[in-house]
């Protein structure tokens, strides 16, 4: 709905008014932390919406009239243009709308922080009622008339900091310099800037803002008369720091992985690409959690159009709770319904990086090590960051093993079951004597077996994820020997199932991101192998083809460089060519800045 | 109505995969025996003007499909007839096709099996692929492309050693009638189920160089055609044409050091493919075009009753395969009329009322 | 609810579907009966067919685990049936043992000698229309009945059917026997002169172990037999179709002191038809290479004298293949395909020649031009003798 309007509205503007500059974004960091320009930032900000509602206004206008006579083929063109134009005047508001929203109320606070600092208290008494929250009152000045309030919660803040650089100024400090009029204690804003020894210190007028700040590490210092807050940046918090990932395990390449915590997140990435061009916009989500989310992206490499994407749908979340990255993944995704991921994640830095690289946006979540990107293609399940730090004939068979072993991971239970069940044509005579009498003592159908050799292993890999360490191991053995053995030797399932288990175990843990997909796959080709054997595995495969190539993520086909074919593409996909070919970035998610090094850079031979 | 745009080399893939389908309709060849190749050849050089016939009807009116095309150039009522013939034909078509492959499965590989099953199941996923819509299965283009151009090397050179040159001996030695009557049914059936393309026109991204490309498509299947020929006349020698499918019957005959024995099954896998894909563009074709006769805006709502229609068909079709090869001659007739006859006609009836007019040419949103 | 209408559609048609009947094709492996050969005989009235079938014991069947050391059954066991027809008397399988025969994997077919000579192709169509047959099979014929042959157990193999098929490769490996599928007979029998043949298996009595051994090469005449090629007569007819792969040509010394026995290591052949005055003249052209393996006489073994030795090999092959076409011509049988390679390259005359090719063919003209060439000499030049 809010799209339609808004591409009536970039045609009417066209039409009705000249082009014209856009009025400069809004900034809501601006907006919210300036109090004497408050004002007139309000106001820009206040004219710069209400220009927007004219023009929609006139736009539908117009709009009506054209619909009336019948549009004519070139004016679509214009009104498409018109509404481009405005979607990226709504982009850059759209923090801003975002941040709005997310209130705990539901709606915009209005209260102001007033001069009257026992009014202040009061209300900052009634609403923290925490045993966590410290509120520190003391007196300013040299004859210790003013009054003046600090709040902090104790936990995320650094209590060195807040005594040597917030109070000891204010109670020492303050005396020297009023006493020599450099400082006016009723001021903030020349307590700001003369006195205290913080480095990140801001104003703010309202109460909304304040606990904010407060909740998320910053100490909160009220002066009585001024109608103002200073906040300052006093963040410290236990954390778990950078450590090896835990899911991606290289043998060559960096072993940093992301931590929780999301400034650590953003300083690992900008360690990697050491370049302005890489922008962090945040942005809270979350009613009640305000969890910080930080879109990452290469200004000149992406694309603007994915930059918007991503913006809008950020701003449709309205849940109470983010609490991973997993939850922004479900919100954001393209096929809700699929069983594929259409966003990737990653938990390490120089693999996000390279994909910002590339022309993707990451998004970075506060309190998950595991950083999401987009858009994704379903090729990149199959690459891993160790690819391409090897050599690339190691790394095309690796490719190559990785995608067999993807194949038997999904297939072998199928059509394993296709064959002993329906196709024994298909078998050689040796080896279909072998089944036979293994299948012999087996009072349960194939298809039966299978299914329940399936349920099993599943089973045995979830105890194994929560399996405390000292007993983990000696487990695993009991399970895979002797569960396996011992139920051959009792007959109830046949000896060539539990390789064929064993197979498809083993091989599925290659492609660790598709196992959520594959676990399921392999359960429908397992259930149409049984049902109509050969041709309902090639039924099943078909449709899941299908759906594959029909996936979008993020406005990119799903399956390319595959369907659609594109011949350079393919240059990442079955096997890794060597790092000088590979001079553009992929087509599909780049177009302007294509080139990323330039040809001929095959290493020589010293003339 | 149509959202997706198909680029040239996925319009060339649709053409040459549609083509590749075709291969088991070679099991027509009853007439023509070991020559079975040079009629595929004959009607290769003879259906080329007929494709250029069909390229030249696209470029005339560039951004029509047949339906549209053959309501402007005869007129809204006759226009109207013409459409509603074309869209009894690729209902018979389909079900036809769907019916083939059903009996390729209970014949070869699952005899127990109920027929409806097969034809069911099947054209319940052409189903999905038609309402996925046209873009995407032009994507999978090339991957369909690429299974019978790795397959059919892939077997003719494991049976290498089972060919022989003298199979082909004599050469021309049937008939000249058979010879004509079987170059007839190359060009009419598999081949000029080829006018289909003409129903995809509309959402090509340009018309400008579609000569080439239908003429690259249809070389290129035929290339898939004539080896699958050749090959099967190479190695089966005189018995290729009393077995109902040949290629599935060579292949059979691979055994490699013992291990690479029973490969039918890639010709099976093969077929599977190739023939969902006719199917399914097919299907899209009736579809389309009962939509567009109807004035729906979008054919969606007529995918499933145009399945239970072309499901029930192909079962009450034919009641037995020797049924099937004595309507073979009807069908023969039906499909030269509607893919050698109708176009040219068109063409000359466009030509000669100087259509498409320019000064009133607009676009209608349809 | 609305929105989950589409869903609830899919469902309820996906279940309905289920509900057809059964799980139709699909077979539990115990359900089968692996049958790996098939004899046919001639039953006990006209018309009738006994079969032999053999069918496989999987668990007695097994490659030795690492159990070994248990004493296993018999590992097969044979089950006659009659009928009219082959598919009557294979559905009778099912009346004893209850499990459902299957085809797929029966690699040897026998005819037996009396069921030979009435003529096979009736039977041949349930091998062709049939899908689990596979034309890969191997044809045999047996010189008694075909049951007894697949009674016989081997030492070396677990199942008779294996150690038949073995045999019959292992012989056409060193070129004394050809190898016949169905196919090959098939295509032989679609020709409408070609005499297709098969390979003719005895037992021989060794003590009281049972051998099979090849004997000879049967030969009928469109689908009955009427006779059969010995050893020299089957290489003849080998060297024609080029069939050729190994094998030994044996001749005596030039000087007259021994053998010379040579190893075949390539083979080539081309027939060429031609018709002169009426008469079909057929060219067949032979180009061997062999190696010297073995040497009883004291020659030695100069340049001029392997000149010698070459002739004489081709003299050897050429005995073979006249007599191969002596014995074909003597049962008016067509077997090395002459009448199709001249209805190939002259299919005008070959009209006139069609209908009475039985008594063309025994006077076609053989022009033989064959040559050897001799390679290699082992490891040793000279033979071992003193000096002179």
């Amino acid at each position: 709905m809010f799209n339609f309007i808004f591409r009536i509205y970039r045609y009417l503007r066209y039409i009705v008014f000249a082009p014209e500059t856009n009025p400069s974004p809004v900034s809501p960091d601006k907006y919210t932390n300036n109090t004497s320009s408050d004002f007139k930032q309000a106001k820009l900000a206040l004219d710069t919406l209400i220009l927007l509602a004219a023009r929609l206004q006139a736009l539908i206008l117009l709009v009506q009239e054209l619909l009336q006579k019948g549009l004519l083929k070139c004016e679509i063109n214009l009104i498409k243009s018109e509404i481009e134009t405005l979607e990226h005047q709504l982009s850059r508001l759209s923090p801003l709308v975002i941040s709005y929203e997310q209130n705990s109320t539901g709606k915009i606070d209005y209260d102001l922080i007033s001069a009257d600092l026992s009014k202040n208290l009061e209300f900052l008494r009634d609403s923290l009622k925490s045993s966590d929250i410290v509120i520190r009152e003391f007196n300013l000045g040299c004859d210790k008339q003013t009054g003046c309030v600090l709040l902090y919660v104790d936990g995320l803040t650094d209590r060195n900091a807040i005594n040597n650089t917030v109070l000891k100024p204010l109670m020492y400090d303050s005396c020297l310099l009023t006493k020599e009029n450099l400082i006016q204690p009723n001021r903030m804003d020349s307590l700001q800037k003369n006195l205290l020894l913080a480095s990140d210190v801001t104003r703010t007028s309202q109460f909304s803002d304040l606990l904010d700040n407060l909740m998320r590490g910053g100490t909160i210092l009220l002066i009585n008369g001024a109608p103002e807050a200073l906040v300052i940046s006093t963040t410290k918090w236990e954390s778990r720091g950078v450590e090896k990932p835990e899911l991606e395990n290289v043998v060559r390449g960096p072993r940093e992985g992301f931590s929780e915590s999301l400034r650590i997140n953003t300083s690992l990435l900008r360690r990697k690409i050491s370049n302005p061009n890489l922008r962090f916009e945040e942005v809270k989500i979350g009613k009640q959690t305000k969890t910080n989310i930080c879109i990452a992206y290469l200004a000149n490499v992406a694309d603007p159009k994915l930059i918007i994407e991503i913006k809008k749908r950020l701003s449709r979340i309205h849940t109470d709770a983010i609490l991973d990255s997993g939850y922004i993944e479900a919100f954001i995704e393209d096929a809700p319904y699929s069983i594929f991921a259409t966003v990737a994640n990653s938990e390490k830095p120089d693999v996000v990086a390279a994909k910002l690289l590339e022309g993707r946006a990451a998004l970075l979540v506060d309190g998950s090590p595991i950083v999401l990107t987009m858009p994704m293609l379903f090729i990149e399940s199959f690459q891993s960051p160790e690819d391409y730090y090897v050599r690339p004939y190691y790394a095309s068979t690796l490719r190559l093993i990785r995608f067999q072993a993807y194949l038997s991971s999904i297939f072998s239970p199928g059509v394993y079951v296709a064959l002993i069940s329906f196709h024994q044509v298909l078998i050689p005579t040796q080896l279909l004597i072998t089944l036979a009498a293994g299948q012999e003592k087996v009072p349960f159908s194939a298809a039966l077996e299978a299914f329940m050799m399936g349920i099993v292993f599943e089973i045995l890999r979830e105890a194994g994820v929560r399996l405390p360490r000292p007993v983990g191991s000696a487990v695993s053995i009991v399970g895979a020997l002797v569960l396996g053995q011992t139920a051959v030797s009792a007959g109830l399932i046949g000896p060539i199932m539990v390789i064929v288990v064993a197979i498809t175990a083993i091989t599925s843990f290659v492609i660790p991101s598709q196992a959520d997909s594959g676990i399921i796959l392999r359960f429908i080709f397992l259930f149409s192998a049984g049902l109509a054997g050969g041709f309902g595995i090639l039924m099943a495969l078909i449709v899941i083809l299908l759906h594959l190539t029909s996936l979008r993520s993020f406005g990119v086909p799903f399956f390319s460089p595959v369907a659609p074919f594109s011949l350079l593409g393919l240059k990442d996909v079955f096997a890794r060519f060597p790092l000088w070919i590979m001079s553009i970035r992929p087509q599909v998610l780049e177009q302007y800045n294509s080139v990323r090094q330039n040809s001929g850079l095959r290493p020589s031979k010293p003339k | 109505m149509v959202n997706g745009k198909i680029s040239e080399t996925q319009f060339v893939m649709i053409i040459t995969a549609f083509l590749q389908g075709s291969v088991l309709a070679l099991s027509f060849n009853a007439t023509t025996k070991h020559d079975t190749w040079l009629a595929v050849l004959a009607g290769f050089i003879l259906f080329i003007p007929v494709t250029l016939c069909y390229a030249s009807l696209a470029k005339r009116f560039a951004g029509l499909n047949l339906m549209q095309m053959s309501e402007a150039i005869l007129g809204p009522y006759w226009g109207k007839g013409i459409s509603l013939m074309y869209s009894w034909f690729f209902l018979i078509l389909l079900a036809l096709n769907v019916r083939d492959l059903g009996n390729f499965y209970t014949i070869q590989f699952m005899p127990e099996t109920p027929l409806p099953f097969f034809i069911i199941v099947f054209a319940a996923v052409c189903a999905y692929a038609v309402y996925i819509g046209i873009e995407v299965l032009a994507r999978l283009g090339v991957f369909f492309v690429a299974i019978p151009f790795i397959i059919i090397p892939f077997t003719s050179l494991l049976l290498f050693k089972d060919m022989s040159i003298s199979a082909f001996l004599p050469i021309f030695s049937a008939p000249l009638k058979e010879f004509i009557h079987g170059t007839h049914i190359i060009t009419a059936i598999p081949l000029g189920e080829t006018i289909m393309m003409l129903m995809f026109i509309p959402s090509l991204n340009s018309t400008e160089r579609i000569t080439k490309n239908a003429l690259l498509g249809l070389f290129f299947g035929t290339i898939c055609l004539l080896a699958v020929s050749v090959r099967n006349t190479a190695v089966l020698g005189y018995t290729e044409y009393i077995w109902s499918s040949p290629s599935l019957q060579a292949v059979r005959l691979i055994d490699i050091g013992n291990v690479l024995t029973r490969l039918d099954v890639l010709i099976g896998i093969g077929h599977t493919f190739m023939m969902f894909f006719k199917c399914s563009l097919l299907y899209y074709c009736v579809v389309l075009s009962l939509a567009q006769l109807l004035r729906l805006k979008t054919y969606t709502p007529l995918i499933l009753p145009i399945g239970l229609i072309a499901i029930t068909l192909s079962m009450i079709m034919n009641a037995s395969t020797v049924e099937r090869e004595a309507t073979g001659d009807a069908h023969l007739m039906q499909a030269s009329l509607f893919s050698l006859i109708f176009p040219p006609v068109l063409l000359l009836i466009a030509k000669l009322r100087n259509l498409p007019d320019k000064r009133n040419y607009s676009e209608k949103s349809n | 609810m609305k929105k989950l209408r589409p869903m609830l559609i899919i469902i309820i048609a996906f279940v309905t579907l289920l509900t057809l009947p059964g799980c139709w094709s699909a077979k539990g492996l115990s359900s089968l009966a692996i049958v790996t050969g098939i004899g046919i005989d001639k039953g006990a009235s006209l018309d009738q067919l006994l079969l032999t079938i053999q069918i496989v014991k999987p668990s007695q069947a097994q490659v030795p685990s690492s159990e070994g050391g248990k004493s296993r059954g018999k590992a097969f066991w044979n089950a006659t049936c009659a009928g009219e027809t082959m598919i009557g008397a294979i559905r009778e399988v099912t009346h004893l043992i209850g499990k459902e025969p299957f085809l797929a994997h029966s690699n040897v077919i026998i005819f037996g000698n009396d069921f030979a000579t009435t003529g096979v192709k009736k039977t041949l169509d349930f091998f062709l229309r049939n899908p689990e047959t596979q034309p890969t099979a191997l044809i045999l014929v047996a010189s008694g009945r075909a049951g007894d042959i697949l009674n016989v157990e081997s030492e070396a193999e677990i199942l008779p059917v294996q150690n038949i098929i073995k045999i019959i490769k292992g012989a056409a490996a060193i070129s004394q026997f050809k190898v016949i599928t169905i196919n090959d007979f098939t295509n032989n029998l679609m020709s409408k002169t070609t005499a297709p043949i098969a390979p003719l298996v005895t037992i021989t009595q060794n003590g009281n172990r049972q051998n099979i051994y090849v004997s000879g090469l049967a030969v009928f005449k469109k689908d009955k037999l009427v006779g059969a090629l010995n050893d020299m007569e089957t290489r003849g007819l080998l060297w024609t179709t080029g069939d050729v792969k190994k094998g030994l040509i044996l001749i005596t010394s030039p000087e007259d002191t021994g053998n010379v026995a040579f190893e075949i290591s390539k083979s080539k052949s081309k027939v060429t038809p031609e018709i002169k005055d009426g008469r079909v003249i057929i060219h067949i052209e032979v180009r061997t290479e062999t190696n010297l393996v073995e040497q009883t006489s004291a020659d030695k073994i100069y340049f001029p004298v392997v000149a010698l030795l070459e002739e004489r090999q081709a003299e050897v092959i050429r005995q073979e293949i006249m007599a191969a076409f002596d014995k074909s011509a003597e049962l008016s049988a067509d077997i090395f395909g002459f009448g199709d390679i001249v209805y190939k390259n002259f299919p005008a005359q070959w009209q006139s020649l069609e209908d009475h090719w039985d008594e063309v063919y025994p006077r076609i003209d053989l022009v033989l031009d064959i040559k050897v060439t001799m390679r290699e000499t082992g490891l040793v030049t000279q033979p071992v003798s003193p000096e002179k």
